[in-house]
């Protein structure tokens, strides 16, 4: 009986009508658009973390760079508010360059190498260069990292009777459109190869 | 049932054509755009050696790297951080085939800081040889 019913309706000839067929198309495309803008929102996510990655990584080997030449600057780093200024910062405050001696002779540094976060826009995003000498620019400096928010990153802290320390921070943000993304890497790092502050 | 055979091929056809287009996404997709290879030439660049010497070897060997050069630490004193370059070959001021990254030889001197740990006596990359350049060659 159920069989015959089954057999006698797959037997039909009818099809499916215009508005039928309109009907479907519209609620497929519904959906089809709906799971398109899923895949597309998952690929800019996808290229955004990949780009926040990128910037981090690259700060984390410029800061691993960095430390080394911090350490071993035989005379005390010298921080300037930006990387034109040729007045160094008192202790504690922050600036956009660092001046390393790279040799010295009696205590008198004969060559340097600088550090800056400069960019060619004066604004964020800024990028991390290191240049041999006592000046560094985003034209002529070998770039490090970049995406950095803010070009104030360098702090010279001293204290009598110890070496001289350098403060590093470092606000990565590859996207700079949105608020909520900055990865600040820090570190504060004693240069072992100078003298210590009288 | 005359209807249910017709249908069969039909079903079997729709299948195979979404399993093409799916198929042929998915490769699309994985392979990456195949680039054109360099037509033109490039010319022989030169570089200048820097002077290292009597510079703390971290930093020497970091202006190295950043000059396009490698380098190597011959002598009994060994790649340490706090050592200081004592002499360089080639002399500063050659002008050198930018062929990679030309290496230059390093002998040290004994810097303030202990000797500890693993040295660095070879660039982290591969270096190439040094051939030096001729007048015609255009600097950089």
């Amino acid at each position: 009986m159920v069989g015959a019913r089954i057999s006698a309706r797959l037997g039909r000839e009818e099809g499916q009508t215009l508005i039928e067929m309109i009907t479907t198309m519209a609620m497929l495309s519904f959906v089809m658009a709906a799971v398109a803008a899923l895949f597309v929102s998952g690929l800019h996510a996808q290229t955004d973390m990949n780009q926040r990655f990128q910037a981090q990584q690259n700060a984390r080997l410029a800061l691993t760079s960095m430390r080394s030449d911090i350490r071993n600057s035989c005379v005390a780093p010298q921080v300037y508010s930006t990387p034109t200024s040729s007045t160094p910062l008192a202790s504690g405050v922050y600036g956009a360059k660092v001046v390393l001696a790279s040799a010295c002779s009696a205590g008198v540094a004969t060559s340097n190498v600088t550090w800056c976060a400069d960019s060619a826009s004066g604004t964020a995003p800024f990028g991390l260069y290191r240049q041999t000498g006592t000046t560094c620019a985003y034209s002529t400096g070998v770039k490090k990292a970049d995406q950095l928010k803010a070009n104030a990153v360098f702090a010279l802290s001293t204290t009598s009777g110890q070496r001289p320390m350098l403060a590093v921070s470092f606000p990565v943000d590859a996207n700079l459109s949105t608020t909520n993304g900055t990865y600040t890497l820090s570190d504060t790092v004693m240069a072992r190869n100078s003298a210590a502050t009288p | 049932m005359t209807r249910r055979i017709l249908t069969l091929p039909r079903l079997t056809a729709v299948v195979a054509g979404v399993l093409l287009v799916s198929a042929t996404i998915s490769l699309a997709a994985d392979k990456p755009v195949a680039r054109k290879p360099a037509t033109h030439v490039a010319k022989r660049q030169v570089l200048v050696v820097p002077d290292v010497r009597g510079q703390v070897f971290v930093f020497a060997s970091g202006n190295l790297e950043d000059g396009g050069f490698g380098w190597k630490v011959r002598g009994s004193v060994h790649g340490f951080p706090a050592n200081v370059v004592a002499s360089q070959q080639p002399k500063p001021g050659t002008r050198v085939i930018d062929n990679g990254a030309p290496t230059i030889t390093l002998r040290l001197s004994p810097g303030n800081a202990p000797q500890l740990g693993q040295p660095q006596d070879r660039s982290p990359y591969g270096a190439s040889l040094i051939r030096r350049a001729t007048r015609h060659t255009h600097s950089r």
